[in-house]
């Protein structure tokens, strides 16, 4: 459809299914492991605080890009029925429960496990982490499908 | 760093925290056992549902049952005459308003352009579809009209019906008048915006419906930021002749900050001192309006539409007007015919104070001849090249009837009409109207010998009318 995308195909929204093209899920990961080697080579850093701070940025982005960014770069046929949904809603066609989705989600989680791992458990750490995990899971929520809370983001 | 790999850490973990991993580890568990889940699901049908959806169920015939034929035979080009049914009759239905249709200029380029490039443009503009006449065309309407640029379509319904949705998405907001024709409303409901239809010409409905959508705005600014909003208005409405209050309009744009669509099918080549159309007739910069479309099947006696304004509005819709990327392009044919057609319209400027004076005389003899006569109303603006005679007692069962029986009688006596009959689907639909068009093919003789005709049959009706 969409001159712009350069390729041809019957997506008429390639937003949708982005999130399953062929080796997305590892380049994720190493583009997540690699946030985190970086973050490793700054000297003042202790391997916890890279850990927790890795986690965070992670979080931050993932919000950022996908829970906030709505609409679509591309020119699309469906007269702006995804005008007001958010990257991570247009997820498959706004299926819930899919594959991609538990991915994404656990990857999340996992993150976390393993920040709070590293940290050994620490007060300190274990408050950042968890906001930061609050901040990119909830969204994530079938629950909190379209739903717009305190009118954050809303139009 | 040997107390990571011996999970000796694990020892240390608060119960607060083994409580909150415990959870998560949970939710990756109830993660991967949830079955992927649609949205919308449907409901789910009883048998008994089932069996009487199935019972309820009619197949359509497999041939359509086709009401009898009320086709008439037109059997040459209509010039000031045409032939219906081999009666040789003045032609008051075709949109012949310059009288072009006939011009051996425009057929004699339109055959040497089929010499030069065949007859189908073999695919859309963006797939080998582009030909130097369809460049030409564009820039010269662009020229002609005085702005950036100009987009040909392949078929005039198609021009208007593209634009619309290629602008207003779902969440828009598009005010149009009632009156509006078929291929405005076709691309108000395809562009699946929210739609307000203001009364026929009615600039204080508008205003109400501004107002009310203002105050809207004020409670939801950021709402108000992400919302389109478009005024939609023909030139010259095609269901009764008015012309539309473009003035108000353009206050309107920059009182409520919304923009206006112009359709001037009707109007391009017909109003203003050279045609330009009604930006021209009403003194309004043309560069106000943001988008003006037309069909170029009236005035121009070609196929096809464009739409005009600036660069930045009009280059959208490479990309973003289906009917243009789509379809196959214009015929290099009629885009050479139309051209012609437009250099006409610039050289010789009496064809448009012929036709002006035709419709203004015209106007003046009908309303003559429908006056106190309670059966006929008529509608439109004197300089307007369509009129519409409107029943003054619109009677659901009899209209189409009523109205077939009189075009039948005035075929009879050499004068072509034809009914303001509409499909079932345009929310106009009312059937109670006939269309009158003048050309400027007409001479006051022979404009005066069908108000004598009409105001006959006129009268006959309004007689037997009060006898009842």
């Amino acid at each position: 459809m969409a001159g712009v995308v350069g390729t041809a195909h019957s997506c008429a929204n390639p937003n949708t299914n982005v999130w399953n093209s062929r080796g997305i899920w590892i380049s994720y990961i190493i583009v997540v492991l690699l946030l985190h080697f970086i973050i490793l080579c700054i000297p003042v850093l202790t391997v916890e605080w890279c850990w927790t701070i890795t986690n965070i940025v992670h979080s931050i982005l993932m919000y950022l890009l996908m829970h906030s960014v709505k609409g679509t770069p591309f020119h699309t046929t469906d007269q702006g029925s995804s005008r007001f949904l958010t990257g991570w809603e247009q997820m498959d066609g706004e299926e819930q429960f899919t594959e991609a989705r538990k991915f994404f989600l656990s990857a999340s989680i996992v993150l976390y496990l393993l920040a709070s791992f590293y940290t050994k458990y620490e007060y300190e750490h274990f408050q950042w982490n968890t906001a930061a995990l609050l901040l990119s899971v909830l969204p994530k929520l079938p629950q909190f499908h379209r739903v717009r809370v305190f009118g954050i983001n809303e139009y | 760093m040997e107390r990571f790999f011996t999970l000796e850490v694990l020892k240390t973990i608060p119960y607060y925290h083994l409580c909150i991993e415990l959870v998560l580890i949970y939710c990756i568990y109830w993660l991967y056992f949830s079955r992927p889940l649609r949205n919308q699901r449907r409901p789910e049908l009883t048998p008994a549902e089932k069996q009487k959806l199935i019972d309820e169920w009619q197949p359509d015939p497999l041939v359509p049952v086709v009401e009898e034929s009320r086709d008439r035979i037109v059997e040459h080009l209509p010039g000031s005459k045409i032939i219906v049914d081999r009666d040789e009759c003045l032609d008051f239905g075709t949109f012949n308003f310059l009288a072009l249709r006939k011009d051996d200029a425009v057929i004699g380029a339109g055959m040497k352009g089929i010499r030069d490039y065949g007859v189908g443009s073999c695919g859309p503009r963006g797939f080998y579809g582009t030909f130097d006449a369809h460049i030409y065309l564009e820039e010269e309407i662009a020229n002609f009209l005085g702005v950036d640029e100009a987009i040909l379509y392949s078929y005039g319904f198609s021009t208007i019906a593209s634009a619309i949705p290629a602008y207003a998405k779902r969440g828009d907001l598009l005010f149009i008048d009632e009156q509006s024709n078929f291929a405005i409303q076709q691309g108000a409901k395809a562009s699946r915006s929210k739609i307000h239809w203001y009364r026929h010409n009615d600039m204080e409905h508008l205003k109400e419906l501004l107002d009310a959508q203002a105050e809207c705005e004020a409670k939801n600014p950021r709402k108000a930021k992400v919302t389109r909003k478009i005024i939609i208005a023909e030139g010259i409405c095609q269901n009764t002749g008015t012309i539309a209050q473009l003035k108000t309009m353009i206050d309107f744009k920059y009182k409520y900050k919304v923009r206006v669509f112009l359709d001037e099918s009707n109007s391009f080549g017909v109003l203003g001192e050279t045609g330009k159309g009604l930006t021209e007739h009403l003194n309004v910069d043309i560069l106000d309006v943001d988008l003006i479309s037309a069909e170029t099947e009236r005035a121009i006696p070609s196929i096809g539409g464009f739409c005009a304004g600036s660069a930045y509005v009009v280059d959208h819709q490479r990309l973003a007007g289906l009917g243009y990327c789509f379809s196959a392009s214009l015929p290099p044919y009629l885009a050479r015919a139309a051209s012609t057609a437009l250099k006409i319209i610039q050289n010789e400027p009496t064809r448009l104070c012929r036709l002006r004076a035709n419709a203004k005389f015209f106007h003046k003899q009908l309303q003559i001849a429908v006056e106190h006569s309670h059966v006929f109303d008529l509608t439109g603006d004197d300089i307007s090249p369509i009129k519409h005679l409107l029943l003054t007692h619109p009677n659901n069962n009899e209209n189409l009837k009523a109205i077939q029986s009189f075009i039948q009688s005035a075929q009879s006596q050499g004068i072509a009409l034809v009914s303001g009959e509409k499909l079932e689907q345009d929310r106009t639909c009312k059937n109670t109207s006939i269309r009158l068009t003048v050309s400027a093919a007409f001479s006051e003789d022979e404009l005066s010998s069908c108000v004598s005709v009409l105001s006959g049959l006129i009268k006959k009706l309004s007689v037997s009318k009060s006898a009842i």
